[in-house]
């Protein structure tokens, strides 16, 4: 299993009131695997891939990622885990405007010291070309010196897609990524996650859209926190 | 396809970000600057004039200098500021002195102002010992000799037709300094002293006959023409080893109505105390400056974090370890620190050492200004706390950035 979530459970405090966005959470996906959550705005979506993510703590609850419980490492260690594990597609833009869209794809390669070990780029060189490769996969080759105010909506989406692959992730996490894209794109871009989990990767997609699911998905809903998979 | 590539190292992205929010940056640099220029250039001004003050301290080999009444001011123009002046009475008052008790010794000096400024920028102060009595200028030009930059000079004092001069006299290629179109051999330089020395020329009261003679021959008058015979400037004086100069002073000027007398000890004191006054007020300006600079810098660091929640979100996204957003909040202010404070170290200097006479003048204090290793540590030290300033004013922004658990959720809108 490479993903196997449990009880997972996030309380927030609010109107000085606790308040539990994500409740007694299961979910668990193989390699491979594609698994689509919906649900209505607000009941915990985004709150869930966080936790999934190792971005927030639960309250209880475990994420186990390739047999570890990633609650239990120190934040040097479960950065390095997202940083070459772990992909995830924000909500909204998520593309750093001081850097151009070469450099935001390239950009996980440096967040860790001395890069990803073991796999990946070794030189900055190798990383442009890599950088490059991911975009041209993504259709968006010409916009590599672009800076991401000048894309549009799905041309950022495209780049957060192209970002997230550059380590190889094993899991992609992705969060309403056809969002406020026209049908079109949307299409292309639901095409490109399908192609992502055909090369071996397993992705959690968090989407409004009804035809997003596939014979052989997992589907989940997600209601006021609570998590149930349907069958 | 081979591709060259930067590094995007935490100091790229710091300066990207830093290229990005102009405004902002401009802002931590200029609290910065303000910050290093203040620091050098008081720091500069303080050492300055304590250093002045010593090597005044150094000069002042009399206890006493005893004047014609009521020019107890110009005197004291003349050895500090270097006011040219004259003045005169009768020189029988030295060996008067000399005899008087709690006298150690006792020298005439006398006084001459030269306007005929070929070899100075200003007008020059002339001034005549008694190589037999002398306890002043003598030792000076022993203790210069290292500075004495032309040779000529007769073993044990000054030669006939020879001249001392002061720091800021210019001499000829020649080696000589021409004084109402004669020429004089110089036999020594005295180092600087950011005192009135520094624009006198001196000689032995021989000298200064033979210039007068030479003078006359050439058209020139004298005010001092008019004095009789043996008269004098001015009578410095040696107190013995126990007694207190300003009793002596008191006692000379019961013996003797028609003298002003200067005590050096007290010149120094007022100088030392207003510099002293002078140097706290400086450093309580700079360390307050500092506080506020800090402050400031934690404003506009802090100011921008609600701004940068999302950049700092997107990279712990992408598994950037918290010790790594410290590290770029870091870089950013360093880089920002270092600009500024290199930039104010150099404005403080362009702007104070092209201006130190007029400065020294202005401010009416001895000045001279540290050496080069004094120079270079009152440029680290400003340099490091100026730029300290801003990683100190950051840190606390930086931590708080990498323990907010909330940042770390992006959603739509933020
Ligand atoms: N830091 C927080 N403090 C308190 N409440 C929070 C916090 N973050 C989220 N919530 C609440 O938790 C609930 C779930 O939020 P979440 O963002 O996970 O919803 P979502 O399903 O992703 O919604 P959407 O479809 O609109 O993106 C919401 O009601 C939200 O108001
Ligand atoms: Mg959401």
């Amino acid at each position: 299993m490479l993903l196997e979530i449990g009880g997972l459970t996030k309380a927030y405090t609010r109107n000085h009131r606790p308040f539990a966005a994500v409740k007694e959470a299961n979910l668990s996906l193989e390699a491979g695997e594609f698994a689509v959550i919906t649900g209505r705005s607000g009941s915990g979506k985004t709150t869930l891939l966080s936790l999934a993510a190792g971005l927030l703590k639960p309250s209880s609850g475990a994420v186990v990622f390739q047999g570890q419980n990633i609650f239990t490492l120190k934040d040097g260690e479960i950065s390095f885990l997202r940083n070459t594990k772990i992909g995830y597609l924000p909500q909204g833009t998520s593309l750093l405007p001081s850097l151009t869209v070469l450099d935001n794809v390239r950009l996980p390669f440096y967040l860790q010291s001395g890069g990803a070990p073991g796999k990946g780029p070794r030189r900055d060189g190798e990383t442009v070309e890599k950088a490059l490769s991911l975009l041209d996969r993504a259709g968006i080759l010409p916009l590599a010196p672009a800076y991401p105010q000048e894309l549009s909506g799905g041309e950022q989406r495209r780049v957060s897609i192209a970002r997230a692959l550059f380590n190889a992730p094993a899991l992609l996490l992705a969060d309403e990524p056809t969002g406020d894209l026209d049908e079109q794109t949307t299409a292309e871009i639901m095409g490109l996650l399908r192609q992502i989990a055909k090369g071996g990767a397993a992705i959690l997609l968090v989407t409004h859209e009804p035809g997003a699911v596939c014979p052989g998905d997992r589907r989940y809903v997600m209601n006021a926190g609570t998590l149930t998979e349907e069958k | 396809m081979s591709q060259s590539g930067y590094s995007l190292s935490a100091g790229r992205l710091s300066w990207e970000n830093l290229r990005r929010r102009p405004f902002r940056t401009a802002c931590l640099v200029i609290v910065v600057f303000i910050l290093a220029f203040t620091l050098f250039g008081g720091s500069l001004l303080a050492a300055s004039l304590q250093k002045g003050l010593q090597s005044m301290a150094k000069r002042f080999g009399a206890d006493l200098m005893v004047v014609p009444a009521g020019y107890g001011e110009k005197a004291e123009g003349v050895l500090l500021r270097g006011e040219p002046s004259f003045f005169y009475f009768d020189g029988a008052l030295a060996a008067q002195l000399a005899e008087m008790e709690g006298v150690l010794q006792a020298s005439p000096q006398c006084f001459l102002t030269s306007l005929s400024t070929e070899c100075c920028d200003a007008p020059v102060q002339l001034i005549a010992f008694d190589p037999a009595t002398d306890f002043v200028i003598q030792p000076w030009i022993a203790e210069d000799r290292q500075n004495g930059r032309l040779g000529g000079r007769p073993e044990g004092g000054l030669g006939e037709g020879q001249l001392v001069v002061g720091s800021r006299i210019d001499i000829r290629s020649n080696g000589t300094v021409q004084l109402y179109n004669h020429e004089y051999p110089v036999a020594a330089q005295l180092s600087e002293t950011a005192t009135g020395f520094d624009t006198t020329i001196f000689m032995t009261r021989r000298t200064m006959d033979l210039l007068k003679e030479a003078a006359h021959r050439e058209g020139f008058g004298f005010i001092a023409d008019g004095e009789p015979e043996g008269s004098v400037s001015a009578v410095l004086v040696k107190a013995g080893g126990n007694v207190n100069p300003n009793s002596l002073a008191q006692a000379i000027k019961r013996n003797h109505q028609n003298v002003d007398v200067l005590v050096s000890q007290g010149i120094l004191a007022a100088i030392a105390e207003a510099l002293e006054g002078f140097v706290a007020y400086i450093n309580s300006f700079s360390i307050i400056l500092w506080i506020v600079a800090v402050v400031v810098l934690m404003a506009v660091v802090s100011g921008s974090l609600n701004e940068r929640k999302k950049e700092f979100a997107i990279l712990r996204i992408l598994g950037a370890p918290r010790k790594k957003l410290v590290r770029l909040v870091l870089t950013e202010s360093s880089l920002t620190g270092l600009a500024g404070s290199l930039a104010g170290l150099g404005a403080a200097a362009l702007l104070i050492f092209p201006f130190n006479t007029y400065l020294s003048l202005k401010i009416g204090l001895p000045y001279i200004r540290p050496g080069a290793g004094g120079l270079l540590v009152l440029g680290l030290v400003s340099l490091a706390l100026s730029f300290a300033a801003g990683p100190l004013a950051a840190i606390s922004s930086a931590v708080r950035i990498s323990r907010a658990e909330t940042y770390w959720t992006l959603r739509e809108g933020e």
